[in-house]
């Protein structure tokens, strides 16, 4: 049975290495990419079944970070405007831990907010085959 | 007649102490309305600087953790994969101790004086010990670091060695970090009654709005605050703080974006 795809925009190399590690034992094929716009036309080329999504990322590859832009942000109401994306569930992974960006991935459309030192590797593979088998 | 007026003179006096009362009332609330307005901004930009600082030192603590989860529990990796994780955790614990160093830099630097141990060195040799120690940086990275000596024997100069040191590796070590290819050259010129270090790459460079932010904290504002990913975001703050402590002045120039930038450090010849 083909993998299902998992789509993870992560600016942090060897944190992609990381989850690439973990999920290659698992029914999910990780696609990674770094910044916002190779996210977005990878979400819309690829279909995932799912995204996990930093939120300080780069706007495109090369570019610095802004920590004040929150450009993950900017993704994530791009692709639930969408319509070929709008549908797929997002799950915020991110080291960002304040009320108001919590409030605004939810109002955005995400389904989860993940913290990243605080879930292991295979607890984010954990939250992945939760939302994908309700789905 | 005389009461009329008496009290006709107390009815003006009245009006007057009642127009300047609501003068007074009015400045007074321009007053606390502009005071209150800035109290809600330092808040706001002190709970994004806390919200920024734990986001730092959270990211090299999820790779430290996550490599080492997956080197005792993964089967599937290759005995490459876990020299690398291996590794990957050690470069995350460096970075966490250099991002709590910054911080508490940046922290114990805000409102106070600095404690300075001064002493008369050799410019040039402390520039050069700098250079030294951030070539691996450049070569991992692809790029020319370059020192251009002077032509000329410097003076020795008056300043704390540790501190300055810290200062100039900031500075070259952010024009690495910002110079995907190309090179960084480091000058020293005695210029006047100056000695200058220009520290100048051909790196992503900034527009006239990340210059005016340049060595600010991670602040809220108009202009674009940079920070490479690997870098806590205080550095140039820190730089500038101490530069200016030990009697110097620092200042950043652009030409624009993707056009380079130098930095330049000026101390007086005391």
């Amino acid at each position: 049975m083909d993998k299902q795809k998992v789509l993870l925009v992560e600016d942090e190399p060897s944190l992609t290495a990381m989850y690439q590690a973990v999920f290659r034992e698992t029914p999910y094929e990780l696609l990674a990419t770094k910044d916002a716009k190779s996210g977005s036309e990878l979400a819309e080329k690829e279909l995932p079944k799912l995204i996990l999504l930093d939120i300080i990322i780069p706007r495109e590859d090369g570019k610095v970070v802004e920590f004040n832009k929150r450009v993950g942000f900017e993704l994530l109401a791009k692709l639930k405007k969408n319509p070929k994306t709008k549908n797929i569930p997002v799950i915020v992974l991110t080291n960002l831990d304040s009320p108001e960006d919590r409030a605004k991935a939810k109002k955005l459309g995400s389904e989860e907010y993940l913290i990243k030192a605080n879930f292991l590797p295979k607890e984010v593979v954990d939250q992945v085959s939760k939302i994908l088998k309700k789905k | 007649m005389e009461s009329l007026a008496n009290q006709a003179s107390i009815s003006i006096e009245n009006a007057r102490l009642y127009n300047e009362i609501q003068t007074f009332n009015l400045t007074l609330k321009h007053k606390v309305d502009g005071a209150t307005k800035r109290l809600r901004e330092l808040l706001k930009i002190k709970s994004e600087f806390l919200t920024i600082a734990s986001h730092q030192l959270r990211t090299p603590t999820s790779i430290v953790r996550g490599m080492l989860s997956l080197v005792t529990e993964e089967d599937g990796l290759s005995q490459e994969e876990r020299e690398k994780f291996i590794h990957q955790a050690y470069e995350g614990i460096n970075r966490l101790e250099r991002i709590i160093h910054d911080l508490l830099n940046a922290t114990e630097l805000e409102g106070k004086k600095m404690h300075l141990e001064l002493q008369k060195v050799n410019f040039e040799g402390l520039v050069q010990d700098s250079v030294n120690g951030l070539k691996p940086l450049a070569d991992k990275q692809g790029i020319q670091l370059k020192f251009n000596k002077p032509k000329i024997k410097l003076p020795k100069i008056t300043v704390d060695p540790l501190k300055f040191k810290e200062a100039v590796n900031n500075i070259i070590d952010n024009a690495i970090h910002y110079t995907p290819k190309g090179s960084v050259n480091v000058n020293i010129e005695k210029q006047g009654s100056e000695i200058k270090i220009m520290v100048s790459d051909t790196g992503i460079g900034m527009s006239k709005s990340d210059l005016k932010n340049i060595f600010s904290k991670f602040v809220r504002g108009e202009g674009v605050l940079q920070i490479h990913p690997n870098g806590s975001g205080l550095g140039l703050f820190i730089s500038k703080k101490i530069i200016e402590e030990i009697g110097g002045s620092i200042a950043a120039e652009s030409p624009g974006k993707g056009q380079g930038s130098t930095f330049t450090i000026t101390m007086p010849l005391k």
